[in-house]
């Protein structure tokens, strides 16, 4: 085989792909672009072809490479158990070593480089919600998209820690991004700057706890950050515990909702109770067709919104048209890159960010 | 393949539908027949109706250029695997349910439309098409057809060729053909419909497809026997349907089938050296009680060391979902596997299992035994890894010979996965020399420039 070094370690496990095609059956992507070659099935294939120089990396493997959600529905249909999602991922950091990344990727690449977030925007504009609590063992981790397009997230999040009494800090333009984007894109060496930063952050504040209302930044900071002695809770897990606890009073509600699970907090981190245990409490939750372990994908993730954003549009409508069967009267999500997208793909309900939702619900005074 | 060649050939499907990227042509090159490796074609053509399909066999024909139809490339055998450049078609843009008629429990579809995509359409009518292929979350009913697929439910309900009613073909030539009516039975001329049936696209392009349908049944209960041998599970199989119980599925699954579902797919099963898994339906709760009184009886007298019924409809959904994914599971023990698709007298099957097991221990190779019993139908899995000097060769010897020992049973040596290029070496020994010259004119009729699916089933 031809030396790959990403892709060195799954060259083995990629033996036994036997392309049974059970990946293809609730692949976003597979389903919104019909090729073969565009299913977790057709990327192995090139993928262990390109290793062994059947073929060349080119702009068309990066295609159909670059255009997987990574939203992971495969590798949880997959009898062989082949790690399909990392499997892509260091495909792509080949092709990004090679220059073969799409111009919106290079361009977010730069972006983090210069600004340390993937929307340009100058960081200091994070500093808007800085919050030095005096002893505080929580942070709240913005992310990059709540704070820079969609403030109000992060607002109603403070707004939820506020009632229930949480001592917390927000670090402003300290928080970098969490490097989700560039370690699905390929950017491999940057993403790890990003997380050496972000971590050297966390033990500064002195924080037993850090909290995100972003389902990328979680699934980056649990399972790539290393930070065992931090704990790091979605907002959604962090709101069920404060239910628990006491600390925490909502009012139910007569709406009738429906829920997305991110992928990046279902499918790969197994969070599927906790966001229906809050919303069962604050409104009548009817599930759509597909949920829990076998949602679908809003379409966004993987960089395919920024690089593809008609495969993601595609995606996304097949969604909301699965939310509006239910009848539910709005469509609630904790991922703002979901609430973007779903709301981008389509107009026939509303798409609520989960802290928004749940901060609507707080009782008056609390 | 000339560019001007090309560029008519894209001028049919339009340029999106066209591809000549490597990244494709590598995907389009293979099935999941794990032994082959194919050619990798000149381009990708996805056509989205008849007429497009006709455009482009018609310039095939005309430059002779070998044309592979495809749809979701589940095939065991190679049947859609290119063993030269040309042509790849892939039909699963033809993906529309066009009629559904709940009267005549009847169902016009394209052939690109997923099996479990359309009972689950046809469930809000009350139908199913039962032919129920493991690989039914993807392959499409335009390949089922094709190979004359089947699989767990088979036993009651028989094979997709017993739902075929018509068929729209585009022939190699470029013209559409089509073939039966929706009358739900006929006695006119020969019976062209069925001969498209286990064609493996070699004698056109199937496009459309009239199926007969049965109405859901009311009830249905989940069980699963337990036994100390494999044989006795057999034997208690070829019994019970004698006696005239006829499950509507009844899996047999030996030690390592059961170790695999335990170990690698989480599926908490009790201990057992080997095990059926059963479902019966019916009309009402009685009707599919007796059967199961019977089926308990038989077994008993079998040895069978106790039987779990399913407490509720969804109870064993996990045990036949893993079911359905075996084969591809065993992978994670052996990347290699080969998997034959015998099928035998059901007065056979306990020879039959005893001969598997010996040919594994002669050519040292590990089989697991596996597969719809109830209709004979027994799948070995070869257990192989073609990086271990040899074993590749041991293992497809076992296959060789486990094929002949199905054949001196009076059986088939495939039930419901077809010739493609894995078994065409034995066609001749199952047919004999004149069934095959016959099929072989039959193709040149079809195909006088063999353009169709080359080197499948049997050599050109």
């Amino acid at each position: 085989m031809t030396a790959y070094k990403h892709l060195e370690k799954y060259s083995e496990p990629l033996e036994y792909c036997i392309r049974c095609g059970f990946c293809k059956a609730n692949c976003p992507s597979f389903k919104q672009i019909g090729w073969d070659s565009a299913s977790a099935r057709g990327r192995m294939t090139a993928i262990k072809a390109m290793m062994r120089g059947e073929i060349e990396p080119d702009e068309g493997l990066a295609k159909r490479l670059f255009t997987c959600t990574t939203c992971g529905d495969c590798e949880l249909h997959c009898p062989p158990g082949v790690k399909t999602v990392e499997t892509i991922e260091a495909a792509r950091a080949e092709l990004a070593d090679r220059g073969l990344s799409s111009e919106k990727h290079k361009k977010i690449l730069q972006r983090i480089r210069e600004e340390h977030n993937p929307y340009g925007e100058k960081n200091a504009g994070k500093n808007r919600f800085r919050r030095d609590t005096e002893g505080a063992d929580v942070l709240y981790f913005m992310g990059c998209t709540a704070p820079f397009r969609s403030p109000d997230t992060v607002i109603a999040t403070m707004d939820i820690l506020d009632a229930a009494g949480v001592k917390y800090k927000v670090i402003g333009e300290d928080e970098w991004c969490c490097g989700s984007v560039l370690r699905r894109t390929g950017f491999v060496d940057e993403a790890d700057k990003l997380r050496e930063h972000n971590v050297e952050q966390f033990k500064r504040s002195g924080v037993k706890t850090v909290v995100t209302s972003c389902a990328g930044c979680f699934r980056a900071m649990k399972k790539e950050y290393g930070v065992e002695d931090i704990e790091v809770l979605h907002i959604t897990q962090y709101v069920d515990k404060l239910i628990d606890e006491g600390k925490l009073k909502l009012r139910k509600s007569r709406d009738r909702v429906t829920y997305h699970d991110p992928c990046h907090l279902g499918k790969h981190m197994g969070v599927y109770d906790a966001p229906r245990n809050v919303l069962r409490k604050v409104a009548t939750l009817v599930e759509m067709e597909h949920c829990r372990e076998n949602s679908m994908c809003c379409g966004a993730g993987g960089g395919v919104k920024s690089a593809y954003g008609e495969t993601a549009i595609g995606v996304g409508a097949t969604r909301m048209g699965e939310a509006k069967i239910t009848g539910a009267k709005l469509v609630v999500t904790p991922c703002p890159f979901c609430k973007t997208n779903l709301s981008d793909s389509s107009k026939c309900l509303p798409v609520v960010d989960f802290a928004e939702y749940v901060a609507s619900k707080l009782k008056k005074g609390e | 393949m000339d560019k001007e060649i090309l560029d008519q050939l894209v001028d049919v499907v339009g340029k999106e539908n066209a591809s000549t990227e490597p990244v494709d042509l590598v995907c389009y090159s293979v099935d999941c027949y794990a032994i082959k490796k194919g050619v990798m074609p000149d381009i990708v053509l996805r056509p989205g109706n008849a007429e497009e399909v006709s455009g482009i066999l018609k310039i095939a024909n005309k430059f002779l250029i070998p044309v592979v139809p495809r749809a979701s490339g589940s095939s065991l055998t190679g049947a859609c695997v290119p063993t030269r450049k040309g042509i790849v078609m892939d039909v699963t843009r033809m993906n529309r349910i066009l009629n559904v008629s709940r009267e005549d429990l009847m169902v016009t579809t394209e052939c690109g439309v997923v099996f479990a995509d359309l009972n689950a359409h046809l469930r809000k009518f009350g139908l199913f098409f039962p032919p129920d292929p493991a690989s039914g979350e993807i392959c499409t009913v335009g390949g089922m057809v094709a190979a004359n697929a089947s699989g767990m439910r088979a036993v009651k309900y028989g094979v997709t060729g017993d739902y075929l009613l018509g068929l729209k073909v585009v022939l190699p030539d470029g013209r559409i053909l089509d073939v039966g009516t929706k009358a739900r039975k006929s006695a006119s001329g020969y019976d062209l419909v069925h001969l498209f049936n286990r064609s493996e696209g070699t004698l056109g392009v199937i496009v459309e497809i009239t199926l007969k349908l049965k109405a859901m049944p009311r009830v249905t209960l989940g069980a699963r026997a337990k036994y100390s041998s494999v044989q006795a599970a057999g034997s208690t199989v070829a019994r019970t349907i004698a006696s005239g119980v006829v499950p509507a599925a009844i899996e047999l699954l030996d030690s390592i089938a059961l170790q695999v579902m335990r170990e690698e797919a989480h599926v908490d099963l009790p201990p057992a050296e080997a095990m059926l898994f059963l479902e019966f339906d019916g009309d009402d709760r009685s009707e599919v009680n007796r059967a199961l009184k019977r089926f308990t009886r038989i077994a008993l007298e079998e040895g069978c060391d106790g039987i779990d019924v399913a407490k509720g409809p969804t109870e064993f959904e996990t045990m036949w979902m893993a079911r359905k994914r075996l084969f591809a599971t065993f992978t994670r023990l052996k990347p290699s596997p080969i998997a034959t698709d015998i099928v035998v007298p059901l007065s056979g099957i306990p020879a039959a299992l005893k001969a598997i097991q010996d040919i594994g221990n002669r050519n040292e190779i590990k089989i697991s035994t596996y597969g719809h019993a109830g209709d004979g139908n027994l799948h070995s899995l070869l257990l192989a890894d073609h990086r271990i000097p040899g074993e590749s060769e041991r293992a497809h010897k076992a296959h060789d010979e486990i094929n002949e020992m199905a054949m001196q049973l009076s059986g088939t040596i495939t039930g419901e996965h077809g010739i493609g290029l894995e078994k065409k070496k034995l066609i001749s020994k199952e047919h004999g020399l004149v069934g095959v010259e016959i099929m072989k004119r039959i193709k040149s009729a079809l195909d006088p420039n063999g353009i169709m699916n080359p080197d499948k089933i049997f050599e050109a």
